[in-house]
């Protein structure tokens, strides 16, 4: 077992207890709060995918954005301290079939079995494993992949990344002249 | 630990640390992985203890200036001057009872300490202190910081939920509602640096400053005056970032008692103090590598350069001063332990500058922006909390935009 | 523009208080000292704690009406011309330190000192007592006297059948049979 085997399986313990957490506490403000580590799992995970700016992405957005918002939410909420959550479990069986599927397809476009042994994403290379794989081109360098992100987003696909900014400045001024007092 | 290539290239760098971490690596990594991780953690926490060396150094160091600046003396009892002071405070600390009060969301009230300080110590892996002395030289390196910045967040807010106190709570509203705005203009600001480098690697950004022209190379300097405002615009939001006085609304303490950490005591509560303290430093660092050259030395030895008069005429203000110092003050009452000290303080400061040049000339930048905090915190008063937002929204994030415009502008055409 | 101006002068007034603390901490001395190894010398006028010459005192009570807060307690005893003060006390921890007593006393009896370290502790102490007289072993007695009945009552209170040398444990003990 190698040093990033343990540092992956850390991390999704770390992830999926606390994504546990989040789906059964019966305390808002606990899911809330357990929410933060399981994003902060996942931003693990792709810190050790070699994703470096997605990780860092996923912390800023979803941790200094999103998060920070619902715990916002959650204290300008009157009395949440005494709302209990009910979190009984409805629809166990057709539930977890669905969830089953969902998973099963997942895996199956991802490639889980398309050739014989793992796909490429599954494994763990040592070292010069990858420098022999990045000469043949069979995974691509992750070096830079912030350089790469951000040639991508400006020329290939610079419309959807305008649009998107667009759409969030839309979002942006909608919510200033909803949230803004009459003035006469 | 990776050993920056184009450092090389760096002029009349003849730093023996930096010779010893560039070789060291690639030795140690030779003898297996179990090895370099060991150095690695070694070093890591090396680094550690070197931030809490410098919190205590820095709380008795506050506690001087805020007293000299207030015409009092300070801590004086334990040991010559109070030095003593900054051993003594972390032991009390630690001896101290660990209490949570009864109504308090136990778990949670428990972890919020250890997040707010592992995310602000985390922050450390990528401060470039030399060439070669960098635990991680990220790509990302300062949206590294940024994002690492909200677990800080996070966790305060987690405290202050946590504590089931109204004052932490009215404490975790200020903190959310003014870190989630002054995040905009420090980043805006960050964004202006990196557009000039073209990088958010912090090593890469300040070997864009490294020159023979030493000060001159400083993004400070560049385009005249767009640069300052936007360090000033950091500097400012910085400060807010980090609770530090003018904006230390989240721990008003003659509102909210203490904010967040009302509800805790012994070493719980000094993990707070430890990491606001810390934070100051990251915001120091960060400022120093963005926009003050980083490691970068000045060029002092070289005449008529710019830093060759400013480095030896500061110098040369230093010596007046303690020359006035010591006739006036010192002298007549005797205290030549004062004399001898400060005396030995420069000859240590001179022989880090020889010695280590790059680690102390980052140090030195660091610690003259955490005293230019402290001289902030013990001249202004704290702002209302709609002062607080007028000036984020209304100032520093329009001045902040302006400058990324021009900024945009110069990039183009002049570069 | 007054947007433009303000900000300039945010930037200007804090250059200014910065400039300020600034001059303090690097040019002025230190205003405090060192307290219990070095002391301030004090001005001659000083109103410290007062004190009575009893030799010169006429016990006219002047000074006990000019304070404003009652805390000059005078008792004599005797009667014509052997009248004379018995008790003179003074509760410096209700005075004020005015100084109205100095200036109202005639013969210059009362006078302010330039003693100021009044930390005691017992409550008792902050009574100067300047009283004169025979019966001035009389004071202790009178205060020892309180104390007395109280050990008797708190006996009392706990029942009649029990002893009095279970002081704490009485009430629990009521309450079994």
């Amino acid at each position: 077992m190698e040093a990033i085997d343990l540092i992956f399986w850390i991390l999704a313990l770390v992830t999926c207890g606390s994504a546990v957490v989040v789906a059964l506490s019966p305390k808002l403000i606990h899911s809330v709060f357990a929410l933060f580590f399981a994003l902060l799992g996942v931003a693990g995970l792709y810190a050790a995918l070699g994703a470096d700016f997605l990780a860092a992405a996923q912390v800023i957005v979803y941790i200094g954005g999103i998060l920070v918002l619902l715990i916002f939410g959650v204290m300008l909420t009157n009395r949440i301290g005494q709302s209990h959550l009910p979190n009984e479990l409805t629809h166990g069986v057709s539930g977890s079939i669905l969830a089953a599927l969902v998973l099963v397809a997942v895996l199956r476009f991802a490639g889980a079995w398309r050739d014989s042994g793992d796909p490429a994403w599954a494994r763990t290379y040592r070292s010069d494993e990858v420098s022999q794989l990045a000469k043949t081109e069979r995974i691509p360098a992750v070096k830079n992949t912030t350089m790469t992100l951000g040639v991508h987003l400006l020329t290939t696909y610079v419309v959807p990344f305008e649009v998107a900014s667009v759409v969030l400045l839309v979002a942006m001024i909608g919510a200033a002249s909803i949230a803004r007092k009459e003035v006469d | 630990m990776q050993p920056v290539t184009a450092s090389v290239g760096a002029p009349d760098l003849k730093d023996r640390l930096d010779v010893l971490l560039t070789y060291l690596p690639s030795f140690l990594s030779s003898h297996g992985e179990i090895v370099s991780a060991v150095f690695l953690l070694i070093v890591a926490l090396a680094v550690l203890l070197g931030v809490s060396v410098y919190v205590c150094l820095a709380v008795w160091l506050e506690r001087k200036i805020s007293a000299d600046m207030q015409d009092r003396l300070g801590p004086m009892r334990v040991g010559w001057h109070g030095v003593v002071q900054m051993l003594v405070d972390p032991v009390k600390l630690a001896l101290k009872e660990d209490l949570c009060p009864g109504a308090a969301d136990r778990p949670f009230f428990m972890l919020a300490p250890f997040v707010v300080l592992a995310a602000s110590f985390a922050t450390f892996a990528v401060m470039p202190f030399s060439a070669a002395f960098i635990l991680a030289d990220l790509d990302i390196g300062v949206l590294y910081v940024a994002s690492v910045g909200a677990g800080v967040l996070v966790g305060l807010v987690m405290a202050g939920w946590a504590s089931n106190n109204k004052w932490a709570l009215f404490s975790a509203i200020r903190t959310i509602a003014m870190l989630v705005s002054y995040e905009i203009p420090v980043g805006l600001s960050i964004v202006t640096v990196v557009m000039m480098v073209g990088s958010l690697s912090t090593q890469k950004i300040v070997l864009a400053q490294l020159s023979d022209a030493g000060m001159a190379g400083w993004h400070l300097f560049r385009f005249p005056p767009v640069f300052m405002v936007s360090f000033l615009v950091f500097f400012i939001a910085g400060l807010a970032e980090v609770n530090r006085t003018p904006f230390d609304l989240a721990e008003a303490d003659s509102e909210l008692v203490a904010g967040f950490h009302t509800e805790y005591s012994g070493m719980r509560w000094s993990f707070f103090f430890l990491a606001e303290y810390a934070d100051m430093l990251i915001v120091s660092m960060l400022g120093t590598v963005l926009y003050l050259g980083g490691w970068a030395p000045l060029t002092v030895t070289r005449p008529l350069t710019i830093d060759f008069w400013v480095f030896w005429g500061m110098a040369a203000l230093l010596a007046w001063y303690l020359h006035w110092l010591w006739t006036r003050i010192y002298l007549p009452r005797g205290e030549y332990g004062l004399i001898v000290v400060q005396t030995a303080i420069l000859i240590a400061i001179a022989l880090a500058l020889l010695v280590v040049p790059s680690l102390a000339w980052f140090l030195i930048k660091s610690l003259a922006l955490i005293f230019v905090m402290m001289w902030l915190r013990w001249t202004l008063p704290r702002p209302r909390i709609d002062q607080l937002m007028y000036l984020c929204w209304k100032v520093l994030i329009p001045v902040a935009f302006v400058n990324l415009f021009v900024v945009g502008v110069m990039r183009l055409y002049w570069r | 523009m007054q947007y433009v101006e303000d900000i300039f002068r945010t930037l200007l007034t804090c250059a200014q208080g910065m400039r300020i603390t600034m001059r303090h901490l690097l040019f002025t001395d230190n205003i405090t000292v060192q307290y219990p190894d070095h002391k301030r010398v004090l001005p001659e006028r000083f109103r410290g704690v007062l004190h009575a010459d009893s030799t010169k005192c006429t016990g006219c009570t002047l000074c006990a009406r000019a304070c404003p807060v009652n805390c000059i307690i005078i008792e004599f005893e005797g009667k014509g011309k052997d009248r004379r003060v018995a008790r003179f006390e003074i509760d410096i921890s209700t005075c004020m330190w005015c100084g109205l007593c100095v200036e109202a006393c005639r013969e210059s009896a009362i006078e302010t000192t330039l003693e100021y370290e009044i930390s005691c502790y017992v409550q008792d102490d902050m009574r100067l007592k300047f009283g004169l007289g025979p019966k001035k072993e009389q004071l202790p007695a009178e205060r020892a006297e309180p104390p007395a009945p109280q050990a008797p009552s708190s006996g009392q209170t706990g029942g009649p059948s029990t002893p009095p040398e279970s002081p704490g444990g009485s009430a629990p003990g009521g309450q079994q049979p």
